[in-house]
């Protein structure tokens, strides 16, 4: 079964946005996405997006000019989406906005007035429906948590602070841990990574629990989440430059934390960082060396320890601004989905929304004669069993028994390249098949006799599989459709010596043959 | 020098056999190790070496493939038909008389298809047989066709 952490592109916004500065970016409901943008203008404009499973990430609605200059966006959704932003004056502002079940109609419905003062590095979570608490750093450089009341006319009322229960902090993560508890992350004035727990009443009292102390060293790009088991993880730029994950467990009272473990010396040099929690781990995002958007994906243990499970390599280009928001998608989903959607600002300066998934391969079985060696089911399981181990899954879209005599013994030629005339009648038989899934065709035998033959015509990605074939026969030409090529390692699916001869089952597939199965057009996100 | 069966297993082994490849290196010698793989349990490596001996292109490997033909497995005699073609300039009437009255239509098939590749016009009757009376509809119209040809 695929995780939700093995990550392919499947598709993007393309150019339906434009110039922006800052992004924030929060999940809606129907896979729907809300950015929150500082548009060219410098000023402060929602856009909703449709997280389609297949297909671009279409553009729903806007609003429009409803909202003026604002910068150090953050959003939150509770009963109504809620931006926390510095306005022109310098000061923090909350703004509510109404958003429809269709994404198309964005309505300001009210805001925190003047009820708060100046304001930089700005973040703000939802505790209920109702309760909103921000971080920021106020005038004085010193760390600040506010409480407010969303109120049914779409106002926000100021309830409490935490007054001066915090210092100096040049940078501000803030998460939620319950409904009445949040944690802050914060690069503190000796440039150490901090994290603070605080108490949030359902009144908004705030009150600070407790803090690492010295546990954590220098940081910059601090970014917090909670994982699906309830720890506490950070995701920083360590002082040598790379990217460090360090997980925290925050006791019942929240007065104690604790680190558990981190990422050590997995992950390297980055630039924007950013992190979310998906349903079996949680995902980096970060600027690599290049420029460019990688995400990275980690599973985390109970004891907090960090597995690197992969990455996206070459799949986007250069980014900053760089926002993570999980998608609908859950543990082990049939079908297509997003597991997770990046909002980023390209190169030219543009919003782009990018989704992302579990690559899968489709495929639709045929078949004309049923394979005897071995069964259709032991090589099914066999294919799906070695591209599991590169994070593939496979999905058996369709099966179909095809009554075509003619074609049991079927001409493949050299199997090179060029089609034969009786392999073009054969994958003629698609029947509403989509171009990007690939078709299993099960004959007698072919002429020459092959194992199987995995050239087809464009446009029709299909193999073909005989009746006495090895196990690994039906992965291994599926893997010549995605692109892989033969190799001289007998431990491998794509030995060049004979899938019957693997002697070390099953067989592998090494990193850069998963990197070429993710590019190809042919593993689609599930 | 004959090959080894152990390199002709490495020659016939891969999944897609370069055929081309090996009928470079193939010599009229290796016919028995190959018939032997040819009449061996693996019907992958049977059939695969079946076909290999039709690219030696002699007469003893056109009697070897006769006796396949007779007594192999289908697998084996739908390569041995599938190779047919590699036979071009040796008497092979009788063993694709004997494989045009094949069982299994997919031997048939091939048999078809070899006659009209090796214009083989005394076999025309027994074409016309078929185009009038197989049971297999396709098998009637591929036979009609070569028919056509051969005419």
């Amino acid at each position: 079964m695929a995780s939700v952490l093995d990550l392919a592109r499947i598709n993007d916004s393309g150019d339906l946005a434009g110039g922006v500065g800052d992004i924030a970016a929060v999940a809606g409901p129907d896979a729907m996405l809300v950015t929150a943008v500082r548009t060219e203008a410098r000023t402060l404009k929602l856009i909703t997006w449709r997280l389609n499973s297949a297909g671009p990430v279409t553009r729903l609605g806007d609003s429009g000019a409803a909202a003026g200059v604002a910068s150090d966006l953050a959003i939150a959704v509770g009963a109504l989406y809620v931006v926390a932003c510095r306005t022109s004056d310098g000061k923090l502002k909350l703004i509510s906005w109404e958003i429809d079940a269709t994404g198309s109609a964005i309505t300001r419905r009210g805001d925190s007035g003047n009820a708060a003062g100046e304001a930089t590095l700005i973040d703000v979570v939802s505790l209920s429906p109702s309760l909103f608490v921000t971080a920021c750093r106020t005038g004085a450089g010193d760390l600040k948590l506010i409480s407010w009341r969303l109120n049914r006319d779409g106002s926000l009322a100021r309830l409490n602070d935490s007054g001066s229960a915090a210092g100096r902090v040049s940078e501000i993560a803030l998460c939620k841990l319950a409904s009445n508890r949040v944690a802050t992350a914060v690069r503190d004035g000796s440039g150490n990574l901090k994290v603070i727990t605080w108490s949030v009443s359902a009144a908004g009292e705030v009150a600070r629990l407790g803090d690492t102390g010295t546990a954590a060293g220098r940081a910059t790009l601090i970014r917090c989440v909670v994982d699906a088991g309830g720890l506490l993880i950070t995701s920083v730029r360590a002082a040598d430059g790379d990217l460090k994950l360090i997980s925290w467990r925050v006791s019942s009272d929240g007065r104690a934390i604790t680190r558990l473990g981190d990422s050590g010396e997995q992950a390297g040099d980055i630039g924007d960082n950013s992190l979310v929690a998906l349903p079996d781990g949680v995902v980096s995002g970060v600027r690599a060396a290049n420029g460019s958007l990688k995400l990275i994906a980690w599973s985390v243990d109970g004891s907090g320890r960090f597995t690197r499970r992969g990455d996206s390599a070459a799949q986007a280009g250069v980014a900053s601004q760089i926002q993570l928001v999980a998608g609908p998608r859950a543990i082990g989903a049939p079908r297509h989905s997003v597991a997770l959607a990046t909002a980023l600002r390209t190169a030219a300066g543009r919003l782009k929304v990018i989704t992302w998934g579990p690559p899968v391969v489709r495929l639709h079985v045929k078949i004309l004669v049923e394979p005897t060696t071995f069964t259709r089911a032991e090589m099914l399981q066999g294919m799906r069993d070695v591209f599991a181990s590169v994070g593939f899954g496979v999905e058996i879209v369709s099966e179909e028994t095809l009554d075509l005599p003619p074609l049991q013994t079927v001409d493949v030629g050299a199997c090179a390249g060029e089609t034969t005339t009786e392999q073009e009648r054969l994958f003629a038989n698609r029947n509403n098949v989509g171009p990007d899934d690939i078709v299993a065709y099960f004959v007698l035998a072919t002429n020459p006799p092959l194992n199987g033959c995995a050239t087809s015509p464009a446009g029709r990605p299909s193999v073909i599989v005989v009746q006495t074939a090895s196990r690994w026969t039906l992965g291994h030409e599926i893997g010549h459709v995605l692109g892989l090529r033969h190799v001289n390692d007998r431990n491998r699916l794509m030995t060049g010596g004979g899938t019957g001869n693997i002697t070390n089952p099953p067989p592998d597939l090494v990193p850069a043959e998963q990197s070429t199965m993710i590019d190809s057009r042919l593993s689609v996100p599930a | 020098m004959a090959l080894t069966m152990n390199q002709l297993r490495t020659l016939l082994d891969p999944d897609e056999p370069n055929y081309t490849q090996i009928r470079a290196l193939l010599q009229p010698d290796d016919v028995p190790n190959l018939e032997a793989l040819a009449t061996g349990p693996d019907l992958m490596l049977a059939s695969k070496a079946a076909y290999a001996l039709s690219l030696i292109g002699t007469l003893p490997a056109r009697d070897a493939l006769a006796r396949l033909a007779a007594a192999g497995p289908l697998q084996v005699r739908i390569a041995v038909a599938s190779g047919l073609p590699n036979l071009r300039g040796l008497d092979v009437s009788a063993l694709v008389t004997h494989l045009l009255a094949d069982p299994d239509f997919n031997v048939r098939k091939g048999a078809i298809k070899a006659s009209r590749a090796l214009k083989l016009t005394a076999l025309a009757p027994r074409l016309q047989t078929i185009a009038a009376s197989d049971q297999v509809p396709a098998l009637r119209q591929l036979a009609a066709d070569a028919l056509d040809e051969l005419r």
